[in-house]
């Protein structure tokens, strides 16, 4: 499914998309913020109509950050998310509410983020009631169909969520995002609790279920096989910035940047045994308080110049829809 | 094959006493492994894998009601008949561990040096500058950045790569003879992953220690063990050698498993395979076979009568009826699976 | 299983499966000691309180200066007070002032004390200011504050009942809000943000809902601080006027004639233990019912030996 999305217009577009955290020092709020973690820094990306644009990163890349501020859950700091002419980030609540409808998110913790206390029919009718659609009846037929279409049994309807296992879970939570028939769905590490046998059959319902529904799919992950089995383009995060963004499988042919290059070859092979010969990383990410100056990576870049060090690269495109933020590509 | 193995289990069960009666977490779980060898153990959650490693050094004696049957033996001791005070010799001198979380497992209030250092005065009845010299070199030897400094630093004060290398050398501080490794990588990133892989290969090869790495990830199995036990519901459904298990998994479920894996190198446009169904529940285990409500394979007989441990080859055995037909293409797959 | 068509099929399906979550709570409850014998005897007093006093032939204010302070007898059951009236119907009407103010006392200040609590917790700007308005009463002794205001206000029942309310409410704000503090944080209340829920929804529905388990335990324990306060407050004077027969006025009554009539320190301070007795053991026999997690350890052998 390799589309040159270049004519297209995006449905969804972020510009300099930027959210900091303050840190307040050992005194509290009392004297200010002292610090800032720059959690998101000028990232900049845009989702196709009918496209699963998959987010990597590892722990701290503000891959996560990056999914909620585009939802308003988070508001962002600076930058715009223009989605139907209107930009989400200076929407009021009260209008935001109501376009909620058609931006959803499925969260990574299947066993918190469902209400233990009440049963599933409740929990997915909810949507239908905070937007006012149907009657009571209508509800519960919709409630039927969705756990349906998510592969669980109308007899669920009335069990408590503590009764389901991890990957049942994440039906529901996928069922809860689906019931409003959602354009773009946020998918935030949907799989990562998972086991292996669980996480296929859910990734596979999610491809499915994202072409048959012409779904729009931000897929957040730390997992690089997941990404590139569900992915049709991926961004890599690395500190909060987008370091390379290409179609899948380009990215994966030819990955360009040297992170990129690192991270792919960090994962364990399955077809090859013993320590397989990768690039190592020197050290750790360096913390999001102070990110280092020029490019983000230069403190572990093993190609890192002086120029890295002072001067940040720009994500430019050098082939078609292949875009890299390094200054030696 | 030497003569005396490092770690020999024989039949190690495991029973919790829950509101709802006794629960069978290991069941019957036998293997050996010999000093030096890095065996992994493979399994979802659930498979029990995570309770065997804890009752080996019986670290489950202060959780809840909990009782075990069976033989552990580690250099001719049975560990399971051994006295509570004998028991605390050995764990963290003789066998150690490391966690899945390492900021969980490192105590908040005390300083990394005198965690390394704890285990030492203990075991070792070293003088606290002997022991501090020893910490040091520890931290040194696991590759962690500026050594000299970290020695006074807090847990909380390290990112989670570092914290994993403190608990390594708290692990290794009285020279074990047998490392027992929970999930260790399973809470880091892949790069951080691939240093602490490294790091413990490295130290298997100088330290002659043996390894007992317990995942969920076939990947790392992959990368860095000798033999693999794959467990399923209590029990061990398969054990053989890393290049056999990629290049001849018989029993079902570790092909349904190595198979539902998404892969770098496969073709990213077909579906995943599955494997039907969910794990049941220690409460209600199948009878028969373990695997029988969730194999493609299964007929009457795998539903009713477990299945005992067949040789297929040196070193590789098995617990299924049909592993033969089903190798060579003679059963049919029916109802489950895709 | 069927997808239910028709109503009736729905209907039946969901009482199928609701009889099943009832006989599970049937166990738990049955298995819940603490909880069946607290709920048991509280349920006799609180009895006792609203239909005893009918039972009862003497009037709780009429004196008989011939019958003062008799001994337990056949008559008077548990004897007389220095006025001559019977002290078991003196008992019985204060059993009714003492569960009708506890109770009072305990909805009144649950109510404002969820209200404070949940908004606390959901609103940071508030969260400053009503919780330190809480610290500051907490800091007073709960007697001296419900007697300041006593002393204020004046001696009537009503103001016992203002008095102890605004003495509890803080206590069972700064409970909530720690519960809701943690609800709040659930990725199921921001999955509920996420689907477009308002504020107020998201309060009302699904914090609230999820805080009524420490709530009830929490009201369970201010009913037994309630009624022990209003017996200290009518003890030291400062509570029910006299003559209303409440268990803190007999028992100051009682005071100069202990060591003659032990029956008039004796059956009210016995009320009054058993009701505190039964409200505490319902407090804690809630707080392992409700709390799935908290899982009882019973005798280790037995439970092996039943297995």
């Amino acid at each position: 499914m390799a589309i040159d999305h270049t004519a297209e217009k995006p449905l969804l577009e972020v510009t300099s998309l930027s959210k900091k955290f303050p840190v307040y020092g050992s005194f509290g709020r009392l004297f200010g913020a002292k610090k800032y973690v720059h959690a998101v820094n000028d990232v900049s990306l845009s989702l196709y109509e009918g496209e699963t644009y998959g987010l990597v990163g590892e722990s701290g890349s503000g891959k996560s950050t990056t999914g909620r501020a585009i939802l308003g859950l988070t508001p962002a700091t600076s930058g715009e998310i223009r989605y139907r002419d209107q930009d989400l980030a200076k929407l009021k609540p009260e209008e935001l509410r109501k376009l909620r409808r058609e931006l959803q998110i499925v969260f990574q913790d299947p066993y918190s983020s469902l209400n233990p206390r009440k049963r599933v029919g409740r929990i997915l009718e909810e949507a239908l009631v905070i937007h006012g659609i149907g009657d009571r009846e209508q509800r519960q037929q919709e409630v039927f169909r969705i756990l349906q279409v998510v592969g669980l049994q109308p007899e669920h309807y009335f069990r408590y969520p503590h009764e389901f296992s991890g990957g049942q879970r994440q039906r529901l939570g996928l069922a809860r995002a689906l019931i409003l028939h959602p354009r773009i769905v946020v998918c935030d590490e949907p799989v990562s609790a998972l086991d292996v046998s669980i996480q296929s059959q859910i990734l596979n319902m999610l491809r499915d279920l994202q072409r048959e529904l012409k779904l729009t799919m931000l897929f957040i992950t730390h997992d690089i096989s997941v990404v590139r089995f569900i992915s049709d383009r991926i961004g890599i995060m690395y500190l909060g910035r987008i370091v390379e963004e290409a179609p899948t499988d380009a990215l994966f042919a030819n990955p360009r940047h040297p992170y990129t290059k690192a991270l792919f070859s960090a994962v364990p092979s399955l077809s090859k045994q013993g320590l397989k010969e990768r690039i190592v990383l020197k050290g750790e990410i360096p913390s999001p308080l102070s990110p280092p100056s020029g490019c983000v990576f230069h403190t572990r870049c093993p190609l890192a110049t002086e120029r890295c060090r002072s001067e940040a690269p720009t994500l430019s495109e050098s082939h078609s829809g292949h875009k890299t933020a390094c200054h030696y590509t | 094959m030497s003569q005396t193995p490092l770690l020999d289990v024989r039949n190690l069960r495991t029973h919790f006493y829950t509101e709802r009666g006794r629960v069978t977490a290991v069941d019957g779980v036998s293997f050996s492994m010999e000093p030096g060898e890095i065996v992994g153990i493979v399994g979802e959650s659930g498979c029990g894998k995570s309770v065997m490693s804890q009752s080996i050094i019986r670290l489950l004696d202060y959780a809840d009601d909990v009782s075990y049957e069976g033989e552990v033996r580690l250099g001719g001791e049975n560990l399971l008949q051994l006295s509570n005070s004998r028991m605390r010799k050995i764990r963290g001198n003789l066998v150690s561990m490391v966690f899945q979380d390492p900021l969980t497992s490192l105590d908040p209030v005390y300083t990394v040096g005198d965690q390394i250092a704890e285990s030492l005065r203990q075991h070792r009845r070293l003088s606290r500058r002997e022991a501090r010299e020893k910490a040091l070199e520890l931290l040194r030897m696991t590759g962690i950045p500026s050594p000299e400094q970290r020695l006074d630093e807090y847990p909380h004060q390290l990112s989670g790569g570092m914290q994993q290398r403190v608990m390594i050398a708290i692990a290794l501080a009285c020279e074990p003879q047998l490392l027992i490794a929970d999930e260790p990588t399973t809470a880091l990133d892949v790069t951080i992953q691939a240093q602490i892989l490294e790091l413990i290969v490295e130290l298997n090869r100088k330290l002659g220690m043996g390894v007992l790495f317990i995942t969920h990830d076939l990947g790392v199995v992959s990368e860095i063990c000798t033999s693999v036990k794959v467990m399923y519901l209590g029990q061990i459904v398969e054990e053989m050698t890393t290049a056999q298990l990629f290049a001849n998994p018989l029993h079902p479920y570790t092909q349904g498993l190595i198979r539902s894996i998404p892969r770098m190198d496969g073709d990213r446009r077909q579906k995943l395979h599955i494997i039907a169904g969910t794990v049941p529940s220690l409460n209600d285990k199948p009878q028969g076979c373990r695997f029988a409500t969730r194999c493609p394979y299964a007929d009457d007989k795998c539903r009713n009568e477990e299945p005992p441990i067949a040789t297929a080859e040196e070193g590789h055995r098995l617990k299924c009826w049909y592993y033969e037909e089903i190798s060579n293409g003679l059963r049919e797959a029916v109802g489950h699976g895709d | 299983m069927e997808l239910p068509q028709t109503k009736s099929q729905f209907v039946q399906l969901s009482r199928k499966l609701r009889k099943e979550q009832r006989l599970l709570s049937y166990f738990r409850l049955r298995t819940n000691y603490d909880l069946m014998i607290g709920a048991i005897i509280l349920g006799v007093l609180i009895l006792v309180a609203f239909i005893g006093p009918l039972l009862s032939p003497y009037d709780p204010y009429a004196m008989k200066v011939l019958d003062r302070l008799k001994p337990p007898s056949a008559a008077h059951w548990l004897g007389t007070d220095e006025f001559g009236r019977d002290l078991l119907t003196r008992v019985l009407y204060g059993a009714r002032v003492s569960m009708s103010i506890g109770l009072t006392v305990t909805a009144l200040s649950s109510l404002l004390g969820l209200i404070i609590g949940v908004y606390a917790a959901y609103y940071k700007s508030l969260d400053h200011i009503l919780m330190r308005i809480c610290d500051g009463l907490i800091a007073f002794p709960g007697i001296l504050l419900a007697i300041a205001l006593m002393a204020t206000l004046g001696a009537s029942a009503t103001n016992v009942i203002i008095a102890l309310t605004i003495v509890f409410t803080p206590s069972i704000a700064r409970t909530i809000r720690s519960a809701a503090l943690v609800v709040r944080e659930q990725a199921y209340i921001e999955a509920i943000r996420a689907q477009g829920a308002n504020n107020a929804r998201i309060i009302w529905l699904h914090i609230v809902p999820n805080t009524l388990s420490p709530l009830l335990v929490q009201a369970a324990f201010v009913f037994a601080e309630a009624i022990l306060s209003e017996a200290a407050l009518s003890f030291l004077g400062a509570g029910i006027p006299a003559p209303s027969p409440s268990w803190g006025n007999i028992l100051q009554a009682s005071k100069p004639v202990i060591s003659k009539a032990w029956w008039m320190v004796t059956f009210p301070g016995i009320a009054l233990i058993l009701s505190v007795l039964s409200l505490n053991m319902l407090g804690d026999g809630l707080r392992d019912f409700l709390d799935p997690r908290s899982k009882r350890r019973g005798n280790k052998k037995a439970r092996r030996a039943a297995s």
